[in-house]
């Protein structure tokens, strides 16, 4: 049942014309696709190849490895592997939202506390657009899932393989993690200062870099040069495919150190197990809580003085340097910050100061010799007590000993030997043309403003000269120069501080000691008294040395004048050998004659040989011939701090070193220092030693 | 044993008299259909060939075009002027389903355009289309022995304003812009005065700059409808973004093409949303002005038969469904083709065969089917 339709109602030429019309219209859209699509696909279809490739293929850096740091025959302190890192940029977290789902999920996934990961992703130290390292070791299942889900659910989060800093003595068998570390140092990732910097205008944010220690250094031979490859990146940044390499990365060159990591070991083990000895050691005064000694911390070093090679190097306390890998988490950075525990990161034996004591009288004995106060034929009386002016200044020993020449004196580290001799020193200061009135001139210089002049100082000018008011210059960052005190020393600091003593002299209360001293100090603190003097001529009161400056110091009698430049690296060393040699060089040669040198040496050598030598008890025995000083400097109210400072005369196996130790608030310089350096030498010549308390002499 | 007997003869009458229509068919306008819509499920499985779940897409278009070929072959089964009757029908389910979207749909994209069951979408305006052709269409037939006044004029817009509105309310402006297109072929064919055509066009632009200029359109709007003219300067990361690496995509085609699922621009998720409303940047990207001519001259090939049918129809009402299909086709391809290649701007509309989406595939295997029904039945009496 078809409906009708007769024939069609619209005349035929009207259909068949709008027909024509509609078809015309159909084949210009056609002609205007096709036109098109001939302009941009083969007219200039290159340009948007080009384009098309610009956009998707990225160029990444590939992290090179840094150099090794071998010890003196090329083994290897530190290291590198290759570690599963993850990171996070912050920049590319997305919203709010997203950003604490992502945290959220990621604290869990890596089994870290959101707070720490939240604390890593916001260290302030990083640069803006830095990658942060959140976990290092990151198990391989971990890494998958993040790879397989990056965009979608973990925008920002990077994870990569990239070398790490390694180190091979942490591990079995040696489990060593802190094996020189303050002589290594750590790395860490570049700040946002640092960046600024133009010794770091190459670097990018988010690259590490030594932070101490040889480490930074020698940052820029250690340094890789970072490789490039291409990778295809879709619309999200995300690599798809990797297309190949442009430039390989390349590790960065080694160093070579002069340090000898089994005498390192045996450093450190010394250093350690003498402090422990002192805290075992009763004080005998009662100034700790325990009455043992505190024995906080300490240093030790062993110098090679024919060339200034460090052989080793040990600060107590210590730190472990992996633990800076791949960022340091805020709690252990808090520990190595706090005062509690005294400071793990500053190497004691470059880069804090302490009074010598009597390891100085060295240095006393010397100006003595030099500037015409003694020869070796003067004997000078040694009382218990040795009285100047209104005060009385005791030796250690509480008997007469007789007259003593120099080297006996040093035998015995006797005084009140020095007390007089620093009295005589100032006497004749202060009768030169320049000391004679100096303290009235001094009083003016504080209202001109221009400092006085200064007679001639024998004690500070000989200090000087062993260079104790200046850096050794050692390639290891953060060293301190001594202080030597003197004329100038003390007005200078006067000036700085005079409005402090002043201030604490008007606020204590009327009638105390305190009030006295500061209202003296506040007048008169410019003054440069005998008793400074005598009290500097036994390495006491302002004097202050590191124990690396003391290595010098018997270095230059060893050498019987120069000392060389000291000095932690060797050569630094390329893929094809050595690229760079550091040659010893002389520092300085202190202005003392040979003869007298060796008339000291003779002096050092009876300390640990004589019967009646001060560290007879704990040299007496040893096969080799030390010359020694012992050293206990008064630091009150703080216990003494134990030194023992010493050097093989003859070459053992070729070898001549240097050995210093010092322990804070460690007592007696014979009963724990000169153990440890014991100990040591025992240890470097394959002697075995036990490391037992000397006798408490000074 | 009583039973009734045919000899071969009487066999092949039957036969003939219920088929006879089928012997009719325009293979022409078959193949081209079907190889566009092979070629849409290979450019779709090349474009999704990196996603999580490569099958998924190729696999729901390919149940969809079964769907509409089924569709097809039912639409073909009875005589198209029943359909005439039916259009109304057609056109008020047309219009509940759209006002339904409206209430119980699910907004996609920005256009509440879809209702969801389950795991089907269906999109009620692609419908729409066919049933305000066959409604415009069997309402010119009625005219169409008497010239035609202002009155079938204004009947025939005041059929096509509601369906309309209730896209413009999705909003759709994609869709929307293609019911012009399809009143527009469909008045051309009926034979409708050109004066009254040119007062339309003019009522139209008073409209679009009336629009523009009470702020009904959006700034956002209006930048995303200039953005392909200068993309690279206005806005290149925000509305020009997508017309910028939908050129790069074609253009880095270059004649050969860069090669099936090798395509850097659309398989690296530069080109936004490129398995639908930019499928062709696939095309161009991977197959280059060769593949990119060869589909064009299916469309064409696809188009000639539209219009051949359009002629040879044995009434108006034919006629004009046939005018209004072609219209559906031409401009959706135009639209669709060059907003990917920067010479139209950005409207979310299908490529016709090719893009996925499983209603615009079954409405146009259903476009197909009736143009077949119109060429089959040519010279029925």
């Amino acid at each position: 049942m078809q409906p009708s339709n007769a024939r069609p109602p619209i005349p035929r030429e009207s259909t068949a014309l709008r027909l024509t019309f509609l078809g015309a219209l159909v084949i210009s859209l056609f002609v205007l696709l096709v036109a098109r699509l001939w302009f941009l696909q083969v007219m200039t279809g290159q340009r948007y190849a080009d384009r098309a490739q610009d956009q998707t293929i990225r160029t990444v850096q590939v992290e090179a490895p840094r150099g090794d740091i071998l010890d003196r025959d090329g083994v290897p302190i530190v290291d590198n592997r290759f570690a599963q890192v993850v990171s996070v940029r912050p920049d590319r977290m997305g919203d709010e939202a997203t950003r604490e789902r992502t945290i959220t999920e990621l604290a869990h996934i890596l089994s870290i506390s959101e707070e720490e990961l939240v604390e890593r992703i916001e260290d302030p130290r990083a640069g803006p657009f830095a990658n942060r390292p959140v976990a290092v070791d990151v198990p391989a299942e971990v890494i998958l899932y993040i790879h397989q889900n990056s965009a979608a659910r973990f925008p920002g989060v990077i994870a990569e393989r990239v070398p790490v800093r390694d180190y091979p003595f942490a591990g079995a068998p040696h489990n060593r993690p802190e094996l020189a570390a303050h002589v290594i140092g750590y790395t860490g990732q570049i700040s946002a200062e640092e960046l600024e910097e133009p010794d770091y205008a190459d670097y990018d944010s988010g690259d590490i870099i030594g932070w101490a220690g040889v480490e930074r250094i020698y940052e820029p031979y250690l340094r890789g040069t970072k490789g490039e490859r291409q990778v295809r990146v879709n619309a999200r940044g995300e690599i798809l495919e990797e297309i190949g390499e442009s430039s390989q990365a390349v590790a960065g060159n080694s160093v070579q150190l002069t340090i000898d990591v089994d005498a390192q070991m045996i450093v450190e083990d010394a250093l350690a197990e003498g402090i422990e000895l002192a805290r075992s050691t009763r004080d005998g005064e009662n100034r700790s809580e325990d009455g043992n000694f505190v024995a906080p911390a300490g240093a030790a070093v062993v110098l090679e003085p024919d060339t200034g090679e460090i052989v080793a190097m040990a600060s107590y306390p210590t730190f472990t340097p992996r633990q800076f890998v791949g960022g340091i988490s805020q709690s252990d950075w808090d520990h190595l910050q706090d005062e509690e525990n005294h400071y793990p990161l500053i190497n004691r034996a470059i880069s804090a100061s302490y009074p010598p004591g009597s390891v100085y009288k060295i240095i006393s004995s010397a100006a003595a010799l030099t500037y015409g106060f003694a020869d070796h034929d003067s004997y000078i009386s040694c009382p218990a007590v040795y009285e100047f002016g209104p005060n009385e200044y005791r030796n250690w020993s509480p008997v007469d000993e007789g007259s003593l020449n120099l080297a006996e004196a040093l035998k015995r580290s006797c005084d009140t030997v020095y007390y007089s001799l620093a009295r005589t020193m100032f006497t004749e200061e202060v009768q030169s043309p320049e000391g004679d009135a100096y303290n009235t001139r001094a009083l003016q210089a504080l209202d001109t403003g221009e400092e006085p002049e200064y007679p001639f100082e024998y004690l500070t000018e000989m200090s000087r000269a062993w260079g104790l008011d200046a850096l050794t210059g050692i390639d290891l960052p953060g060293e301190r120069d001594g202080v030597v005190p003197g004329r100038e020393w003390r007005f200078n600091y006067w000036i700085n501080a005079r409005d402090n003593y002043c201030y604490q002299a008007e606020t204590s209360s009327s009638g105390s000691y305190a009030r006295e001293l500061f209202t003296e100090l506040c007048n008169e603190g410019f003054l440069w008294r005998g008793g400074d003097a005598v009290n500097m001529s036994i390495g006491q009161g302002d004097l202050q040395t590191t124990p690396l400056q003391v290595a010098n110091t018997f270095a230059a009698v060893a050498n019987r004048g120069v000392v060389m430049r000291p000095h932690v690296a060797r050569a630094i060393i390329g893929p094809g050998g050595v690229v760079e040699q550091f040659d010893p060089e002389p520092l300085f040669t202190v202005p003392v004659d040979a003869e007298d040198l060796a008339f000291l040496e003779e002096g050092l050598i009876q300390v640990t040989s004589a019967e009646d030598g001060t560290a007879i008890s704990v040299f007496g025995d040893f096969p080799y011939q030390i010359a020694g000083k012992t050293g206990t400097a008064e630091h009150k109210p703080r216990q003494p701090y134990a030194w023992f400072a010493g050097y093989n005369v003859e070459p053992v196996n070729g070898e001549r070193y240097v050995v210093v130790a010092m322990v804070e608030e460690g007592g007696s310089g014979s009963r724990i220092a000169g153990p440890i350096v014991e100990r040591i030498f025992g240890g470097l010549f394959n002697e075995s030693v036990e490391l037992q308390a000397g006798e408490a002499t000074d | 044993m009583a039973s009734v007997s045919y000899n071969d003869d009487s066999y092949r009458r039957i036969w003939a008299g219920a088929f006879a229509p089928a012997r009719h068919i325009d293979w022409l306008l078959l193949i081209a259909g079907v190889l566009l819509t092979a070629i849409g499920l290979v450019m779709i499985g090349a474009a999704t060939g990196t996603s999580a779940n490569p099958e998924f897409f190729v696999e729901r278009q390919t149940i969809a075009w079964a769907l509409g070929v089924v569709s097809a072959v039912a639409v073909t089964l009875f005589d198209y002027r029943n359909y005439r009757a039916w259009s109304v029908v057609a056109y008020i389910a047309a219009l509940v389903l759209l006002a339904g979207v409206l209430v119980a749909g699910r907004e996609i994209n920005g256009a509440q355009a879809w209702f969801v069951i389950g795991p089907f979408q269906f999109q009620p305006s692609e419908f729409a289309k066919i049933a305000i052709i066959l409604v415009l269409a069997a309402h010119f037939h009625e005219y169409r022995e008497e010239a035609l006044g202002l009155r079938a004029l204004v009947e025939a817009l005041a059929f096509a304003s509601f369906p309309m509105l209730l896209i413009l309310l999705q909003p759709d402006f994609g869709t929307f812009i293609v019911f012009v297109a399809i009143i527009f072929g469909v008045l051309l064919l009926a034979g409708v005065h050109v004066r009254y055509m040119f007062a339309l066009v003019a009522m139209g632009a008073v409209a679009i700059v009336a629009a523009l200029q009470l702020g009904i359109v959006k700034d956002y709007q209006i930048d995303r409808l200039t953005a392909f003219i200068n993309p690279e300067n206005i806005d290149p990361l925000g509305a020009g973004y997508n017309v910028i690496q939908a050129q790069v995509a074609v253009g880095s085609g270059q004649f050969f093409g860069q090669g099936l699922g090798q395509g850097s621009q659309t398989n690296a998720g530069f080109v936004p949303e490129n398995q639908t409303d930019f499928i062709f940047t696939v095309v161009g990207e991977q197959t280059g002005f060769l593949g990119s001519v060869i589909m064009l001259a299916l469309f064409a090939l696809l188009i000639w038969r539209g219009l051949r049918i359009a002629a040879q129809s044995r009434d108006t009402f034919g006629t004009l469904i046939a005018a209004g299909v072609v219209s559906v086709f031409t401009f959706q391809m135009f639209i669709n083709v060059g907003m990917a290649i920067g010479i139209m701007p950005v409207t979310g509309l299908p490529l016709p065969f090719l893009s996925y989406g499983g209603t615009s595939l079954i409405a146009s295997w259903i476009m197909i089917g009736l143009l077949q029904n119109i060429h089959m039945r040519r010279f029925t009496k």
